[in-house]
């Protein structure tokens, strides 16, 4: 990961958290906003990496 | 109507869910479908023909933005709103995603469609599934390969297309596929064709040249009067070249067949047989329906993602360390998987494969059965798919993991329609049984059938040991020590399912709920409750069809003379 994309991460992880914070009063665009950052996230996350690596599982999730 | 299919994966999992495709097209003939795919597969586009429009997710482009210092900073944001907005604009009825991986349950979480299946991430970042199977698709991640459904199985049960039996090919021929064919066809001549992938996408995965020399000298010398025709993608042309060279010096008729994927389908539709690695080809070859024969190396998994077609055959290496997980490099000094499978086996099987000699591939498969294991591909016997051991003998092990499969099919297709194929998919399994396992002897098959049902009432008296202590937790889920005296018997009743392979597959459940010590109280007790509920109904399905397999049975005996 270069150290743009770092500093984005840590970008997106704080608009997520600034959202989520508001959560009692989330409305739909603040959901959608949410999904937004999420996917942005992820996608940083796995800059390189193969499907396999980014599996989701509700198991361990849980 | 308008459906958007999602299949964010490679090109391999796109071709393979072709059949998928075409049944939904079948189901809905007057729909709209389209497909959502990462935009390196967009050159298998022309090939779909269940399908209206293609669209491109560019996944690197989007990640080279969020990546690099020139791009503009909301310029990856800008694309993918760009993307949704146009896919919000065509209203979908129904979106379905076949991929399970986070990035694409975000994805459908952020498209509006009146219903969902497949994976969708809600806003804290939890699944939802929309359908049994596909929850059931995000749990068998972790479960024993052969005791798994193949994921095209799981997509048709998940949207109801079991039924549809479709006669249309999943792939459609193309001019300039037809055309690059011709050429590859012109070298051949009159002889027959016998198409190889020596390359596949992941160097674990490969078996090496020198193997695939050495097999293919040995079948050619079988069978002088076929043509090889080596499959190569322009970019592997010079990786295959002292491959080709080395054959022509043997004075095998070998050529190099450079093509697209839709040449690479034109071909497979004039050739005999496919040698392949675990690639993409193998599922144009199942489409094409050509004869199919899978070498199954490093992580390759041919339980989920094998060839879907019946008489496929795939062999695999024994070397215990395989499959391997994907995402790791070979950790061993020297790729064992590739070693342990010799050229001469492959290229035995591969000649019985092509002459369609289907009984003498179990002795070829034993005189190799220290090294390899052979498996046939069978979809009509048990109405999905299934891959049995050539060489596989009459075994608890084996017969429960059979039975298991159908009762958990059943199962999860849901309690009303399980009263109404009970009786088709014991028909099955009997007429399965008796033709995969000729040689067992009557008493033989009461005995197992007695001995499976017997620790069936033994599962079913320790269900209602449960119940009775569900009712009596209900009051206290909140005293720790309670809870954990309930959790010590599930643990013991766990150990227990452990050594039957009918019941084995309970223990996946009781992990889940044995190993979560996170949950608050209540929500531990309610996936307690739900677990227990669980294999209560799994276990009534389980003695039912055991029930209706042994009267089946006593039937035909009766009826036969001594």
């Amino acid at each position: 990961m270069t150290e743009n994309q770092k500093d984005l991460l840590h970008f997106l992880k704080l608009a997520a958290a600034q959202v989520r914070h508001r959560m009692k009063t989330m409305d739909h665009k603040d959901q959608v906003t949410i999904r937004y950052l999420q996917l942005l996230e992820d996608l940083i996350k796995e800059q390189g990496h193969t499907y396999e690596d980014s599996r989701y599982s509700a198991s361990a999730a849980r | 109507m308008k459906i958007l299919v999602v299949s964010l994966l490679r090109v391999g999992d796109v071709l393979m869910s072709a059949g998928v495709l075409r049944d939904l097209r079948a189901k809905h003939p007057e729909a709209q479908i389209d497909l959502l795919v990462n935009s390196q597969c967009a050159s298998v586009a022309p090939l779909l023909a269940s399908i209206n429009n293609v669209i491109e997710f560019d996944r690197h482009g989007l990640q080279r933005g969020l990546g690099e210092a020139s791009a503009p900073f909301f310029e990856s944001y800008e694309k993918l709103s760009g993307l949704l907005d146009r896919i919000e604009g065509e209203n979908y009825d129904l979106a379905i995603n076949l991929t399970q991986n986070r990035l694409s349950g975000w994805l459908m979480g952020l498209i509006e469609a009146r219903e969902r299946r497949g994976l969708v991430m809600d806003n804290d970042g939890r699944g939802v599934f929309g359908s049994n199977w596909f929850r059931y698709m995000n749990q068998q991640i972790d479960l024993e390969s052969s005791e798994v459904f193949h994921y095209n199985d799981i997509f048709r049960y998940a949207l109801g297309l079991e039924s549809v039996h479709s006669q249309q090919p999943a792939l459609q021929e193309t001019e300039r596929g037809r055309a690059e064919a011709d050429t590859c066809l012109a070298q051949a001549g009159d002889r027959k064709i016998v198409c190889v992938q020596a390359l596949s996408s992941d160097i674990k995965k490969d078996w090496g040249l020198d193997r695939f020399a050495k097999m293919i000298a040995a079948f050619s010398a079988r069978h002088p009067d076929v043509a090889i025709a080596i499959l190569a993608a322009p970019f592997e042309k010079e990786k295959l070249r002292p491959l080709v060279s080395a054959l022509s010096e043997q004075g095998v008729p070998a050529f190099m067949a450079v093509t697209s994927f839709e040449g690479a389908y034109s071909l497979l539709k004039n050739s005999e047989l496919l040698i392949s690695l675990d690639t993409s080809l193998k599922h144009l070859a199942a489409a094409a329906g050509t004869k199919i024969l899978e070498i199954c190396v490093g992580s390759s998994d041919p339980y989920r993602t094998g060839a879907d077609a019946h008489g496929a055959v795939i062999i695999r290496s024994k070397e215990s360390c395989a499959p391997c997980v994907h995402s790791s490099p070979c950790h061993r000094d020297h790729h064992a998987c590739a070693k342990r499978i010799p050229s001469e086996a492959v290229a035995s099987i591969a000649s019985e494969v092509f002459e369609n000699r289907k009984f003498q591939l179990k002795t070829v498969a034993e005189a190799f059965e220290n090294e390899i294991e052979v498996l046939r591909v069978d979809r009509k016997s048990l109405g999905f798919w299934i891959a049995p051991n050539v060489t596989e003998m009459l075994s608890e092990a084996a017969v429960g993991r059979w039975l298991d499969l159908v009762c958990r099919k059943i199962w999860l297709q849901g309690s009303r329609t399980a009263l109404e194929t009970i009786g088709t998919e014991m028909m099955r399994l009997t007429a399965f049984f008796r033709a995969t396992y000729p040689t067992a002897a009557d008493y033989e098959w009461k005995h197992l059938l007695e001995d499976f049902e017997r620790r069936g009432m033994e599962v079913e008296g320790r269900i209602n040991g449960f119940k009775a202590g569900i009712r009596y937790l209900h009051g206290n889920y909140e005293d720790a020590n309670k809870m954990k005296e309930f959790v010590r018997n599930l643990m013991t009743f766990r150990e227990k399912m452990r050594a039957s392979p009918l019941f084995a597959s309970f223990r996946r459940s009781l992990d889940a709920v044995i190993e979560d010590d996170i949950s608050p109280a209540f929500t531990r007790f309610r996936h307690i409750t739900e677990t227990v509920g669980e294999i209560e109904t799994r276990t009534k399905i389980h003695l039912r069809i055991l029930r209706a397999i042994g009267n089946q049975m006593d039937d035909a005996m009766s009826a036969e003379p001594l």
